[in-house]
């Protein structure tokens, strides 16, 4: 395989590829906020759909999240690269009015709970019969709570894998989700995977049978429940119900502290007499408690203790240099900054600061790089509150003959 | 069309194994795409054999919860004649799929350029640990390790404890990510008329997901921490024990009127009318106290009544769900997230359907078929797609190369 990258290396000089992308032509647009829906229109956006963000007057409330907010929201940043913002009060006429020029055209429009202030079943009747609509809300359009927690920690923790989290810790200590938005995002990615499903069933020779939209209600805890599903389907199969002390298999990712940090790895039956030879400890080869993978797991504890005598004294990056060649998968358990300087990362050009950054700021690529070694990236930093406002009602041109100046001063946010 | 006939017609060669790459064709196969499983009983998929009841390989529940909807079919890739079945289903399909350590599938013969010959608008979706380039393309990692090399085991956890140790749902976020990049590849076909190989990291899926954190530590020079449930600056919201062992729900609350909503539910009229508590900041430097009164309010109450009263009173609040409240969740069967299927070694048993492809509301849609047993399509795909003979494949089988 074409390994090479240089290219792409992270930093490079952002420019649109010249090759064409999957979804060029394709037109989407958005209303949603935070990190769900939105993060499905910017998978769609680097797959190069024109991604057309509606934004009320204030704009997304992702933009008012985060340690840096408001003048930066990593993930407004993260879910909304490379798209056109257009500002629009759908509570006037005037607004609607555009909303529904807007998805006449649309090929894909991607909605959230927000969405209920475009009384969506009358605008989804302008949506073509060609297009695909795709709702992801916390638990369903038909949810019955009244007042759920839809955050992205509540969400991972409603959907199951809070329960699992963290793995191996006792019961007295409460469930956690990761610190970071990884519920909502789940449900983008899932939600780019329903909106392609149609895109692609489009031009498979079915026209004649899209009279109506498709349409896909999407709900951010059915996401969680299908990653887990593995765990959460034992107790309903084998009445057994997984919690967070059941360590799924003990060889699989034990912690080693290191001299700056922690490391983890896999001690499968076949890596122990390696680790003895790298750490000069054959004396431990012979050693009735771990003379057996099985013996080996029983006494884990006592086996962790050995490699941390070891490892305490190196750091990360010695211990992973000396154990990766000798084929004991061992890793470095990387902090963000660290991530962010991780070499096999900017190899693959996975980070790119894109144009107009003109600073520290960054987006992460797919997480897939073609033959060429080249990768679809997204090819602007998020936009501002109605950035394009004045573009798009240009282009909407003669839909919008109903539109006066006057009206339209009314209804348009910031950005004309 | 239902949902469920969405990728009818694409056929897809699955040489992927364990958890990462059969949820990706898991995605595929629920959406109506023919998903043949290229299995071998010389080396048999792990998930059939070490989670297996009494070691029969088609009675692995944990097999079956991941593989519906697809075929199998033996082929023993290291014996010359099983070596060309595969190629000639590689020649009439549209995608394959695989996860093995970078390099294997090219020394088996099996590698995108070798098979690009031979079917040049194939589709190959390859997933590993770090992606196939760059200095970490050999190491190996489960789960567990490639969540540390991007950030999530670090960030995961509470602040006086370990990193986390992730599992089987990060290979099915990798999943996700496969499905969705073989839709990329198949949609590129359509304009280009060529294949495309597609080699996705689950490094990057991880740190795909967690992008957000990973802007913020960029823009602002930041360390980012893992701690448990609290996000800075908020007191009042996270993790709260209830009745009875490991009972637990989740609270967000964020603002004025949200803090006014959650004294009057977990009767604290007191804490209201404290007036250094009146504002955010007041509440973030006194959170101990704060989380010592809703942990006493809600240790009392069993977790749906906890959640019941808060939501009543305008707190956003969710149980902490486990197997068992998902399982008796009426309104996941509803949605038809929970699928009966009729296993043909394991008997009756329960799935999680697709969350994109799910039957509608209420049934009335197609149900899931299940997971296959070893080899239980052999002869007839090799019947249907090759054309083969009972003949061919009563010799082929003789001599060992279907197996």
């Amino acid at each position: 395989m074409n390994g090479a990258n240089s290219a792409t290396s992270a930093g490079a000089a952002d420019v649109r590829s010249p090759l064409p992308r999957p979804l060029d032509g394709v037109r989407v647009i958005e209303h949603a906020q935070n990190g769900a829906a939105p993060f499905a229109g910017r998978i769609l956006s680097d797959l190069g759909a024109d991604v057309i963000k509606v934004e009320p007057p204030g704009g997304d409330r992702a933009r008012r999240q985060g340690v840096a907010a408001p003048a930066f929201s990593g993930l407004f940043q993260h879910a909304n690269a490379g798209k056109r913002s257009i500002s629009i009060d759908c509570d006037t006429a005037g607004g609607r009015t555009v909303m529904a020029a807007l998805l006449e055209r649309a090929d894909c429009v991607l909605l959230d709970e927000t969405s209920a202030v475009l009384a969506v079943d009358e605008l989804i009747g302008r949506v073509p019969g060609r297009a695909v609509v795709v709702t992801i809300t916390p638990f369903g359009l038909d949810c019955r709570q009244p007042r759920p927690a839809t955050g992205a920690r509540a969400l991972f923790h409603a959907g199951g894998e809070g329960f699992l989290t963290p793995n191996g810790a006792p019961l007295t200590t409460p469930p956690v989700a990761p610190s970071a938005n990884v519920a909502w995002l789940d449900a983008g990615v899932a939600g780019a995977f329903a909106a392609m499903l149609v895109l692609f069933r489009r031009g498979h020779g079915d026209e004649g049978e899209f009279e109506a939209p498709y349409f896909f209600d999407l709900a951010m805890r059915d996401v969680q429940l299908s990653l887990s599903r593995q765990d959460i389907c034992t107790f309903a199969n084998e009445g057994h119900l997984e919690d967070r002390s059941t360590k799924h298999s003990a060889s699989l990712g034990p912690r080693l502290r290191c001299r700056d940090g922690d490391a983890t790895i896999h001690l499968a039956e076949r890596h122990w007499s390696g680790w003895c030879t790298l750490m000069d400890r054959d004396d431990l080869v012979a050693d009735p408690r771990f003379v057996t993978h099985e013996a080996r797991m029983a006494n884990l504890d006592a086996v962790v203790t050995e490699l941390e005598r070891w490892t305490m004294p190196r750091t990360r990056a010695e211990v992973q240099g000396l154990g990766q060649p000798r084929g004991l998968p061992v890793v470095a358990i990387l902090t963000p900054s660290e991530v962010l300087a991780d070499d096999q990362l900017a190899y693959r050009g996975f980070f790119r600061s894109p144009v107009g950054s003109g600073g520290p700021l960054l987006t992460a690529a797919l997480p897939f790089v073609r033959q060429d070694g080249q990768r679809w990236h997204p090819s602007n930093l998020a936009p501002p509150v109605g950035q394009h406002t004045g573009e798009v009602l240009a282009e909407l041109g003669q839909h919008l003959a109903g539109i006066t100046p006057a009206t339209t001063a009314g209804v348009v946010g910031s950005g004309l | 069309m239902s949902h469920r006939g969405l990728l009818k017609g694409v056929r897809v060669v699955d040489f992927s194994w364990l958890m990462a790459g059969p949820s990706g064709t898991l995605l595929l196969a629920l959406a109506g795409a023919d998903v043949i499983r290229i299995e071998s009983t010389r080396s048999p998929d792990n998930y059939r054999k070490s989670f297996s009841k009494d070691g029969n390989p088609d009675c692995s529940p944990l097999f079956a919860t991941v593989n519906m909807a697809k075929r199998s079919v033996l082929i023993d890739l290291k014996h010359p004649a099983g070596l060309s079945v595969a190629e000639g289903l590689v020649e009439k399909a549209d995608l394959v799929v695989e996860n093995f350590t970078p390099g294997t599938l090219d020394k088996l013969g099996l590698g995108y350029t070798r098979i690009s010959e031979r079917n040049p608008r194939i589709v190959m979706v390859s997933a590993s640990a770090a992606g196939q380039s760059g200095p970490k393309s050999h190491f190996a990692g489960y789960a567990p390790h490639f969540a540390s090399l991007a950030g999530l085991a670090f960030l995961t956890g509470h602040p006086d404890g370990p990193p986390t140790r992730f599992s089987r749902s990060l290979d099915a976020r990798v999943g996700t990510y496969i499905a969705l990049a073989a839709l990329a590849g198949l949609l590129s076909v359509r304009q280009t008329g060529q294949g495309m190989y597609l080699d996705v990291s689950d490094q990057e899926v991880v740190a795909s997901l967690i992008g957000d954190v990973l802007a913020d530590a960029a823009a602002t020079g930041r360390e980012f921490v893992r701690n448990g449930n609290v996000e800075d600056g908020r007191a009042g919201a996270g993790c709260y024990p209830c009745k009875g062992m490991d009972q637990w729900i989740a609270i967000e609350q964020d603002n004025a009127t949200e803090w006014q909503a959650l004294c009057r539910a977990i009767g604290r009229p007191d804490l209201l009318a404290d007036p250094s508590l009146a504002s955010q900041e007041g509440r973030w430097a006194h959170r101990q106290q704060i989380e010592a009164a809703i942990g006493e309010w809600s240790r009392r109450l069993e977790k749906p009544d906890a959640v019941r009263l808060l939501q009543e009173a305008g707190v956003k609040a969710t149980v902490v769900a486990s197997g068992f409240d998902l399982f008796t969740d009426d309104d996941l069967h509803a949605r038809g997230m929970w699928q009966p299927i009729e296993h043909k070694a394991l008997g009756k048993m329960w799935v999680v359907d697709s969350p994109v492809t799910r039957s509608p509301r209420n049934g009335g849609g197609e149900g899931v078929a299940p997971a296959p047993l070893l080899g239980e399509h052999t002869d007839e795909v090799l019947r249907e797609v090759l054309s083969l003979s009972e003949e061919k494949i009563k010799a082929l089988r003789v001599e060992g190369a279907l197996r």
